[in-house]
């Protein structure tokens, strides 16, 4: 009898009632921020009440997808198995044109990475449930 | 208004086990052995112990303390949360406890097998991430250094810092620790090749810009000032504490604030310890500043007020962080080159410039300063002869 490694799997979010609708968004292909219903103030992460006028109403802005890169980190040496040998790798920080920061995956060459550097949202669905963000260099 | 709780209190006796990278012991046997060592180090008894303080991420209960000790007297207790940020915190507590008239001698420690057992380097492989870690880990960002790596990219994007400048922090770390047979890196040189050469881990960030992991513990007591004029020891005198949180804050992982290169949290608690201390940076004579990852030492520089915002690079340089510099810093070898007790053993350290007993002691301490960990809820203090 043969036996079954393991296999080590992509670390995944673990969802709540807060933040499981910006995770369906991504899913969709869609990049959501959290819109207060109340005052129009964009929060990301998202939250249970706006940290500006403290409404409970919350609600959803679909993105344009555009942005620019404003930092980045290239793991050589990961601590994860899944990513073992999967290095070296990027992962962007990006400025959206609607005034929040989101972290992604990126598709370039590493020595592409630049401050400001414009970039489009793209999606990579990992599973049937969980989509990621892939941003691809607008050029 | 002169704050109320100054020179109240004073730490009076500090313990610590060796630091090493594999202890051979458990954490909770650690854990009193530090405490033992401090006690007599105030010429104090167990029974005379009736509070006890701990930092969330402790992993040797306070009953097992109570218990393996045989402390029947303590009548108030706590733990300060937020990792890092607390180690200070904790200086604070007692202070408030002591200073209260609720208890009279106080003791706080940090244990950890932090290098032979759980490694706070290495991620834990759970299902699911939950909180802001599912927003990163999917991508590839799980352990402190790839967090603080996005950090300090920020750092060389608007301040132009080189990792010549960064190397400072860990090259005057090591100079101190080789002065001190305690460090974990006493016996081991670093030259500036030595760092430009050590592999990148999280790009910018290389091994050396990484604070060891030990395993160890150490023990501080506090006790009221008039109690401490009267025990055969030199007590370090708490000046003034600070505990802030700043807005939005996280751990570690700021990506979600105006700027990545200045950390509120820290901003906050150098505006509360400067109100209360009646102090400020230039009255400083040493500082033991939380290193887990040199570029945050920089941004807490700045936001502690010693100088201007991207200018940390430059303060570093120059012999200013030495013995004989400015502000002699991390005199003890810090935690990037002592050891890695989770900010305690930088207490520690502070109290020793007091007293006139560090192994790179600095001449005529009046003020001695210790900060715990930028990135999460923090804390800082100041000490005084
Ligand atoms: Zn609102």
């Amino acid at each position: 009898m043969s036996q079954e490694i393991p296999k080590i799997s992509r670390p995944i979010p673990k969802l709540n009632a807060d933040t499981e609708e910006w995770w369906a968004g991504l899913r969709r292909h869609e990049l959501l921020v959290q819109e207060c219903a109340s005052c129009g103030h964009l929060l990301h992460p998202p939250g249970p009440m706006c940290p500006e006028c403290r409404s409970l109403d919350r609600g959803w802005r679909k993105c344009s997808g555009k942005g620019k890169v404003y930092s980045w980190v290239i793991i050589n040496r990961p601590m994860h198995p899944y990513f073992f040998g999967k290095a070296p790798f990027p992962v962007v920080l990006v400025e959206m044109e609607e005034g929040f920061r989101v972290v992604g995956s990126i598709d370039c060459v590493i020595d592409q990475l630049c401050d400001g550097l414009p970039v489009e949202a793209d999606f990579q669905d990992e599973s049937d449930e969980f989509s990621m963000l892939l941003f691809r260099v607008v050029l | 208004m002169t704050d109320q709780l100054r020179r109240k209190a004073a730490i009076v006796g500090i313990g610590a086990t060796e630091f090493s990278r594999s202890s051979g012991r458990s954490e909770q046997r650690l854990a009193v052995e530090a405490i033992l060592e401090a006690l007599q180090d105030a010429g104090l008894e167990p029974d005379d112990i009736d509070g006890i303080i701990n930092s969330d991420y402790e992993p040797t209960n306070q009953v097992d303390v109570v218990n393996a000790m045989g402390l029947r007297n303590i009548r108030s207790y706590a733990t300060i949360p937020h990792g890092g940020g607390s180690s200070c915190g904790t200086i604070a507590q007692a202070t408030m406890m002591v200073a209260s008239g609720e208890c009279k001698c106080v003791v706080a420690y940090r244990s950890m097998n932090e290098r032979s057992g759980h490694r706070y380097g290495s991620p834990e492989i759970p299902a699911a991430f939950e909180w802001i870690y599912g927003l990163h880990a999917p991508y590839g960002l799980l352990v402190p250094g790839e967090w603080v790596a996005m950090h300090a990219r920020r750092r060389m994007i608007e301040f132009g810092e080189t990792r010549e400048q960064w190397a400072n922090i860990p090259l005057t770390c090591r100079a101190h620790a080789n002065l001190n047979p305690n460090a974990i890196f006493h016996e081991k040189k670093m030259t500036l090749e030595d760092y430009l050469n050590a592999p990148i881990l999280a790009d910018p960030l290389c091994r050396l810009d990484y604070c060891l992991e030990t395993d160890g513990a150490v023990a501080y007591i506090v006790t009221s000032a008039e109690r401490a004029r009267s025990l055969d020891t030199t007590p370090a005198y708490i000046h003034a504490t600070a505990q802030a949180m700043g807005y939005p804050v996280w751990y570690q992982t700021n990506y979600y604030r105006d700027s990545l290169t200045t950390a509120s949290e820290i901003v906050n608690t150098a505006k509360i310890l400067w109100e209360k201390s009646g102090l400020t940076p230039r009255d400083m004579d040493v500082a033991q500043i939380y290193d887990h990852f040199t570029p945050a030492v920089l941004t807490s520089l700045e936001d502690m007020g010693f100088c201007k915002k991207g200018e940390a690079g430059d303060f570093v340089g120059e012999g200013r962080i030495g013995i004989d510099g400015e502000l002699p810093m991390n005199t003890a070898g810090g935690l990037l080159s002592e050891g890695y007790i989770h900010g305690w053993n930088l207490i520690l350290e502070a109290v020793r410039q007091v007293r006139g007993t560090s192994t790179a002691q600095v001449r005529d301490v009046e003020f001695s300063l210790v900060t715990s960990c930028l990135g999460a809820p923090t804390s800082a203090a100041i000490l005084s002869r």
